[in-house]
């Protein structure tokens, strides 16, 4: 246990000598490789985000009502009352003008510009929340029906917009599916041919050992781990790159989710995923160093 | 040690190696083989060493039948063989220590023990002194020396050499086969192909002469 244990980490060590004597060839790889897993990772990091946000709203469609600014206390006693009433809402919330205004100047940090208004530009509102879900048409209904009740000056709901998101979003994860998968054969293919390469420089090696009584097992692991380290180095350079590019974009992205009253960021690495990737890395290498190896083997034997 | 019987080889193609030729050398014998090129010398020793397949007959070395080796036996029925290429057959991108050690890094020695046989064999053909330079280095016929320290590190029971001497000088030449009596005066079986007439004259060696692949001396060929 403990010689074979030993014999596991020299060749690990033998094979990042190797990797340190052909650093040029090796960095090309990684970069390689590092470039075509990052595609779908940063893709899976926006999309996953996005659809969060869908999800958080999604469960809750709301219909805001706008009221006129003329309406007195006991008119919005009635309005409440009114609106209790309704068997299609749930949940009601009254948010006062004075509440808007505080509410809307802690998030957005317009204290200065506020300041400078004579009077409160927002109307008192009430937010429902309706029992139906899903289906668009009844949403309009009702939100039309709110909207002419007296004293409302309008209704909102922000629902369509969600839903269009949320099919944009799965549809978007199908699509990083399908690519990660047309990428991981690429990346294969690419692996693959790095040890075909490496088999092909050290054919004299392979053929003097096997014929010193080397078993396959010895002759294989060194490529093994080459497949292996390389897949896995392959990953950590994608993880590299797609943060990398992630906090580009999360700049950007910032200004767009405020416009939309999300406070909303990329996580530039997130520790599943990130697992996740090092894992397949790995494995999709030593597959494929397994597979050109055994392939080599074949040829080994006698005639 | 090493018995042939009815052994014929033939290549994919239709080229005849061998033709049902039969022997037998002896535990503990020095033996050369020797023939024209092309008279089926290195067909005889790769089908020793297990690297092609008889078409017909039958192998029986160290008393394991070779034809019938499994897969999985073949790595631990070469280690019990010694073998020097006429090439050398060296890695050239590590130390002369690291090529002698190869052998028993392959079947899985412990690391102290692997220093001590090393210098041993190394000592054994005077080359103590070169154990870290790289064979690049080396003079052919140090280099050729580093093979057979290789070949006997191991300490394998059957030595082999295909054409040992084919590139070296006399004096070298002397020296190299000097080993290889050696050896044999340790009990290791030994089987040299030359064609160098010099040690073909010494009276207490066997000595196998082939000829288009059949043996015309030191064994018999079959008209079947």
């Amino acid at each position: 246990m403990k010689s074979w244990f030993k014999r596991h980490l020299q060749v690990f060590f033998y094979t990042l000598g190797q990797f340190s004597r052909n650093r040029l060839n090796v960095a090309m790889t990684l970069l390689a490789l590092g470039i075509g897993f990052s595609i779908p990772l940063i893709m899976y990091s926006t999309v996953d985000s996005l659809s969060n946000i869908g999800g958080q709203w999604q469960e809750r469609p709301q219909i805001t009502l706008y009221l006129k600014k003329s309406i007195n206390p006991p008119q919005i006693e009635a309005l409440k009352v009114t609106l209790a009433s309704n068997p299609q809402l749930g949940d009601i919330q009254y948010i006062s003008a004075d509440d808007g205004l505080k509410e809307f100047s802690a998030s957005h940090q317009f204290d200065e510009a506020i300041a400078l208004l004579d009077e409160n530009p927002l109307p008192p509102v009430f937010i429902v929340f309706p029992l139906l879900t899903g289906n668009m048409s009844d949403m309009d209904a009702l939100s039309n029906n709110l909207g002419q009740i007296e004293h409302v000056a309008s209704a909102q709901y922000d629902f369509e917009w969600l839903q269009k998101l949320n099919a944009l979003t799965s549809f978007m994860k199908r699509l990083v599916i399908v690519l990660a998968c047309i990428i991981a054969i690429g990346l294969l293919l690419l692996i693959t041919n790095t040890i075909r390469l490496e088999i092909s420089n050290r054919k004299d090696e392979i053929d003097i050992i096997d014929q010193l009584g080397g078993t396959p097992a010895f002759i294989a692991r060194p490529f093994l781990y080459m497949g292996f380290l390389e897949g896995l180095l392959g990953g950590a350079t994608a993880i590299l790159i797609s943060a990398i590019v992630l906090k580009l974009l999360n700049g950007p992205l910032l200004r767009l989710a405020e416009l939309y009253g999300f406070a909303f960021s990329l996580p530039l690495a997130r520790i599943d995923i990130s697992l996740a990737v090092l894992s397949v890395g790995g494995l999709l290498g030593w597959i494929s160093a397994r597979f050109t190896v055994l392939n080599h083997m074949r040829e080994l034997a006698p005639k | 040690m090493i018995r042939f019987s009815h052994i014929s080889k033939r290549y994919p193609g239709g080229n005849d190696a061998l033709k049902s030729i039969s022997f037998h050398l002896e535990r503990g014998s020095m033996n050369f083989l020797t023939g024209h090129s092309g008279a089926g010398k290195s067909s005889l020793l790769k089908l020793i060493t297990h690297s092609i397949l008889a078409t017909r007959g039958e192998i029986i070395v160290n008393d394991q039948n070779v034809s019938r080796l499994k897969k999985r036996a073949i790595p631990r029925y070469r280690r019990n063989l010694g073998c020097v290429f006429q090439d050398h057959k060296l890695l050239y991108d590590r130390s002369v220590f690291d090529n002698v050690a190869l052998p028993l890094i392959i079947a899985g020695n412990a690391h102290r023990e692997v220093g001590k046989r090393v210098r041993a064999a190394l000592d054994k053909v005077s080359l103590l002194d070169k154990e870290k330079a790289m064979p690049i280095t080396l003079s052919g016929g140090q280099q050729q020396r580093v093979g057979i320290a290789r070949a006997v590190v191991n300490s394998p029971a059957i030595l082999l050499a295909d054409e040992p001497t084919g590139n070296l000088d006399l004096k070298m030449s002397d020296d190299i086969m000097n080993l290889f009596y050696d050896f044999n005066q340790h009990d290791v079986t030994v089987l040299v192909a030359t064609h160098d007439l010099r040690y073909l004259k010494d009276k207490s060696t066997h000595v196998l002469e082939l000829d288009q692949g059949k043996i015309i001396k030191g064994g018999t060929s079959h008209e079947d």
